[in-house]
């Protein structure tokens, strides 16, 4: 039997029609699927937190870590005479390690790629690129409430 | 009853089983592939052993992977106590995690020397270059493998090197933080990181690793040994049959090994470190595998875009190696390849050693006080298991002596007495 054009016309049309929902039987299973190892859904970190005295009191040259939410927070009072207290993210802004403060160099440290702050959250030597993030913070009562966005204090009082 | 007792000789019941299942499944082709496969012996023969004990580290750490899945609990609340479990309660295993330590440092290091010798031997070269992109798949799956599990066992180091190499993506615009956040299950290291670490480690990488596998071996099988650049046809000495020669230095390389990976569970037995802490800050010392150190030293001294950027750079201008230098396919030897390749081992091996020898790197080894853990006993059972290492090492060599001088003898029988044509008479 001779083969004509059309039927290789039609092979092609079938190819393409089989090709083109199996690309599209792909695509909606891969999406979900996508949706699913990934769990996109960002949760976002509370609007703001209340310190009790017992968790912010601290003695000059001290610190404290605590969590805000899923962010570890840095809670520092610089040591005499300037007597103040700080309150950092306390991820480095180079790779995301957790900073510590150093009592005896008065400094705060990254220790993953030995990034030096100042107690200002400012960058002394190493590669982090940006200074740490401060939250913000008010005074209510004895309570302390600290906040990432300024604005949210207020929703606090 | 006579009858009976030569029916049950160990040479009639493997006549019996040969004919059983040669009824069943037609074994001559598997067979006549087997006494067809060579490989060729030259003064760089030894390089061909390299992939082979990649290939047995890779089979003992699934096995020694197996027995670790029987007591491990992939969760932050008691994947630590998991790990102290298995190094201190679990009878031998101590034993079973160094080994899994111990086989997966040097799994990647016997990789790693066939990379570079398949690098300067130029073996990547055309025709071969599916098999040299298969290669460096898995070179990079196995990095994966080392990320993976390093995380498992939740310890302040494995903790942060995580979050460090996790973050690392972030960099990418557009699409960084997706991917970080696909990584970590989630915006921080959780419970959700290390259960998708645990899978990546015991399914998802070894199914591709095992893919990938079939796929390069079948490529050399189907394109048979590479010679080095430079070595013609008539420099190969001989040929030698696969599996009643080659593979039998090949097996003891492999037991050697394994000796190897013992003695080093035994004397320096895998650390179990401190239980991380995410409210504890990263401490002093941290450091990634020894494979890593090169990178982790690039992003401590390089700016991050750039560090990551040459990072990748390299990785991308390896991977596409066969069709960079296509003087390589001419059977020349391209200089300016060459002095590309000993740039980034310099650059590897400088990045290295500056990391290694940082001040603050080194800690007290952590001592081990398991019940089956005995310096003492345990020095007396690796002598023992030496032994027999070095028995079987010994008449492993005399049968390869033995099967070459046979082989050589109907070869030298062969070339002296015509070939016989299947239409003459007899």
């Amino acid at each position: 039997m001779k083969l004509e054009q059309s039927h290789l016309e039609r092979r092609r049309f079938l190819g393409s029609m089989l090709g083109g929902g199996a690309a599209a039987l792909g695509v909606g299973a891969a999406l979900p699927l996508l949706q699913y190892a990934g769990n996109f859904r960002r949760l976002p970190p509370p609007e703001f937190l209340v310190l009790q005295p017992a968790d912010y009191e601290l003695p000059p040259g001290k610190s404290r870590m605590l969590m805000y939410g899923p962010i570890p927070v840095l809670l520092l009072r610089t040591p005499r005479p300037e007597n103040e207290l700080r309150i950092f993210v306390a991820t480095c802004t180079h790779l995301n390690c957790t900073v510590g403060y150093r009592e005896q160099q008065n400094c705060i440290f990254c220790a993953c790629h030995e990034g030096y702050y100042d107690t200002a959250g400012r960058v002394v030597s190493g590669p982090p690129p940006q200074p740490l993030r401060p939250f913000f913070s008010k005074r209510k009562d004895d309570k302390l409430i600290i906040a990432l966005e300024k604005e949210n204090l207020e929703k606090a009082s | 009853m006579k009858r009976l007792l030569e029916n049950l000789t160990p040479t009639a019941i493997r006549a019996r089983a040969a004919a059983w299942l040669g009824e069943r499944i037609d074994l001559g082709p598997v067979l006549r592939w087997m006494g067809k496969k060579t490989v060729p012996s030259h003064r760089h023969s030894w390089n061909y052993l390299l992939g082979g004990a990649a290939m047995f580290l890779f089979a003992l750490q699934l096995a020694s992977g197996c027995l670790l899945m029987l007591y491990y609990q992939p969760a932050p609340s008691c994947a630590h106590e998991s790990v102290r479990r298995i190094m201190l309660d679990v009878p031998y295993g101590w034993l079973v995690r160094s080994m899994h330590v111990w086989g997966a440092n040097l799994f990647i290091a016997v990789a790693g020397l066939h990379f570079l010798s398949v690098l300067f031997t130029r073996a990547y070269r055309r025709p071969r270059e599916l098999t040299w992109i298969s290669g460096m798949a898995m070179l990079l799956l196995a990095l994966a493998f080392g990320f993976s599990g390093y995380l498992l066992p939740w310890n302040e180091l494995s903790y942060y090197a995580t979050l460090v190499g996790t973050e690392i993506p972030a960099i990418v615009p557009g699409i960084g933080e997706a991917v970080v956040h696909f990584l970590r299950g989630g915006d921080q290291l959780s419970g959700d990181t290390i259960t998708r670490f645990f899978a990546a480690h015991v399914m998802i990488l070894p199914a591709c690793f095992g893919l990938l596998l079939l796929g390069h071996l079948l490529l050399i099988q189907l394109q048979g040994m590479s010679l080095p650049l430079g070595l013609t046809q008539r420099q190969v000495k001989d040929q030698r049959p696969f599996f009643s020669e080659f593979l039998l230095i090949d097996v003891c390389v492999w037991l050697l090994l394994l000796g190897l990976i013992a003695t080093l569970s035994l004397f320096l037995p895998a650390e179990m470190g401190i239980k991380a802490d995410p409210l504890k800050p990263a401490p002093q010392g941290i450091q990634p595998e020894w494979y890593f150190l090169f990178m982790f030293q690039t992003l401590k001294r390089m700016p991050e875009a750039l560090g990551v950027a040459l990072l990748a750079l390299g990785t991308g201008f390896l991977l596409l190696l066969p069709f960079v230098d296509r003087n390589a396919a001419r059977e020349k030897r391209d200089g300016r390849v060459t002095a590309v390749f000993f740039a980034m081992l310099a650059y590897v091996l400088i990045f290295e050693l500056w990391a290694w020898l940082a001040p603050g790197m080194h800690h007290r080894r952590e001592a081990l006080t398991a019940e089956t853990y005995g310096l003492c006993g345990g020095s007396v059972s690796l002598l023992l298991f030496w032994g027999v290492i070095v028995f079987l090492v010994v008449y492993l060599q005399r049968l390869f002596r033995e099967n070459t001088r046979i082989r050589k003898l109907y070869q030298a029988d062969e070339t002296v007495r015509p070939v016989r044509r299947e239409s003459d008479p007899v």
